[in-house]
């Protein structure tokens, strides 16, 4: 195999390296170095025109386009304040103020969209008489959350007014 | 990216074509799309899925030119997930033919270049040598593999080996490199096959998969029935070695460019 190889002594395209006694072809040796070579001769860059080029180009930048992009970006973090205000609302505990029982309200008025969901449901299937009883039974069903809702606020809040005095008898102490 | 593999080893019997067979079908299972490559003309891949005596085209006619569309070629979906390029005993004289060819190190190279995107992992069933063939398979692939079966002088060829995969890599293929070696036909009563695995194990350290493959009949009657042993018994330790190297194989990717990376 390699004898025969080694013998063509009219290509003399063929030399240079071996593996394993085999000669390696100038071809694929010259194809490996170009796939590896960087396409940017990196020589030929002057690094002066560069920066004169960046330069050039920072020159260019619409001021009006970077204000419209400052202004945007204000208005995303107004929206972020905003979202970060309600978030903080939810995950306060309930004090004494009515406005700060919004979750246990939230969770009703979610209980209550369900089920005339439902209702819409099943009458749109059955008799529509049936509307009106199954009405009278979410009435029923939202007042039984809403006190329990409500019992649940006043049990907070009752524990937050105990903090806050024993809080007060250790400073007076 | 595609994984371009190629599983070699110069000494016979080792388990080049067992591992390749079962790699691929485990990796497969694993949702990898694979295309196993029988560039050994003893064609014992190719039998695993279909009948040698009964191909119109293979790899030979690929890597001589006489057939230029790989399409023609190329076995699809013979396993789900998996696609053949067969190869069988004509190959034998490929070797001769190519060596006026131009540029014939990289022939292997050019016919993968066209589809080898379609797949997840190309494997390359190298045959048991250092040749021309073995050239083509290392210098199409980003990766090589090596099995090292537990047997006396087992690391005594790896540096041949080791050494073809640095030149291959300083001359003909800057993207090489060595993924790994997994030891193979490892038979734990022994000490034999423990002192030889340690050997294995300290002298790759990294390199070294942590799996190893065990000696198991299941493997052995799955050769002989020409199935993958995960196919003839899932549950076999054959089948669980293999799945395990897969896994392996595939957490590299995150690694890829980086620690694997050997130069």
């Amino acid at each position: 195999m390699g004898k025969s190889f080694n013998n063509d002594v009219f290509n003399s395209d063929f030399n240079v390296d071996s593996i394993n006694g085999l000669n390696i072809s100038k071809e694929a040796i010259e194809e490996n170095k170009q796939a590896t070579t960087p396409k940017i001769d990196l020589s030929n860059i002057n690094l002066d025109e560069v920066k004169k080029q960046l330069k050039k180009e920072k020159a260019k930048q619409d001021p009006q386009a970077e204000l419209e992009a400052l202004m945007q970006e204000q208005e995303r973090l107004k929206e972020k304040q905003k979202e970060y205000e309600t978030l903080e609302n939810y995950t306060k505990p309930p004090t004494e103020n009515n406005e700060e029982k919004i979750p246990y309200t939230k969770k009703t008025m979610i209980f209550k969209q369900e089920y005339l969901d439902i209702i819409n449901g099943i009458s749109a299937i059955t008799n529509t008489e049936i509307k009106g009883v199954l009405n009278k039974i979410l009435e029923l069903g939202i007042n039984e959350m809403k006190k329990q809702d409500n019992s649940l606020v006043e049990k907070a809040l009752k524990n937050s007014k105990k903090q806050r005095q024993e809080k007060a008898k250790d400073l007076i102490i | 990216m595609t994984r371009t593999i190629a599983i070699i080893n110069n000494k016979g019997g080792v388990g080049k074509t067992t591992s390749c067979l079962n790699l691929g079908v485990a990796l497969s299972l694993l949702n990898k799309k694979v295309l196993l490559v029988d560039i050994d003309p003893q064609g014992n891949l190719t039998d695993a899925f279909i009948n040698i005596n009964q191909l119109q085209y293979t790899i030979k006619d690929l890597l001589e030119g006489t057939i230029t569309d790989i399409n023609q070629v190329i076995k699809r979906n013979v396993r789900p997930y998996i696609d053949l390029i067969p190869s069988n005993n004509l190959l034998n004289g490929t070797e001769e033919k190519l060596l006026n060819e131009m540029s014939r190190e990289t022939i292997l190279k050019r016919i993968l270049e066209p589809i080898k995107n379609n797949y997840d992992y190309v494997l390359i069933d190298c045959p048991p040598s250092l040749n021309l063939i073995v050239l083509n398979s290392l210098t199409a692939s980003s990766e090589a593999i090596i099995p090292i079966a537990t047997e006396y002088h087992a690391l005594t060829g790896t540096n041949t080996i080791i050494q073809t995969i640095q030149k291959v890599k300083a001359l003909l293929n800057s993207n090489l490199r060595l993924s790994g070696v997994f030891v193979t036909k490892y038979d734990e009563r022994t000490n034999n096959d423990r002192e030889i695995a340690e050997a294995i194990q300290n002298n790759f350290k990294s390199l070294c998969y942590k799996t190893i493959i065990r000696t198991n009949v299941k493997i052995k009657d799955a050769t002989n029935i020409h199935k993958s042993v995960i196919d003839l018994d899932p549950t076999s330790n054959g089948a669980m070695d293999y799945m395990s190297l897969a896994k392996e194989i595939i957490n590299q990717e995150q690694l890829i460019g980086g620690v694997i990376n050997n130069g």
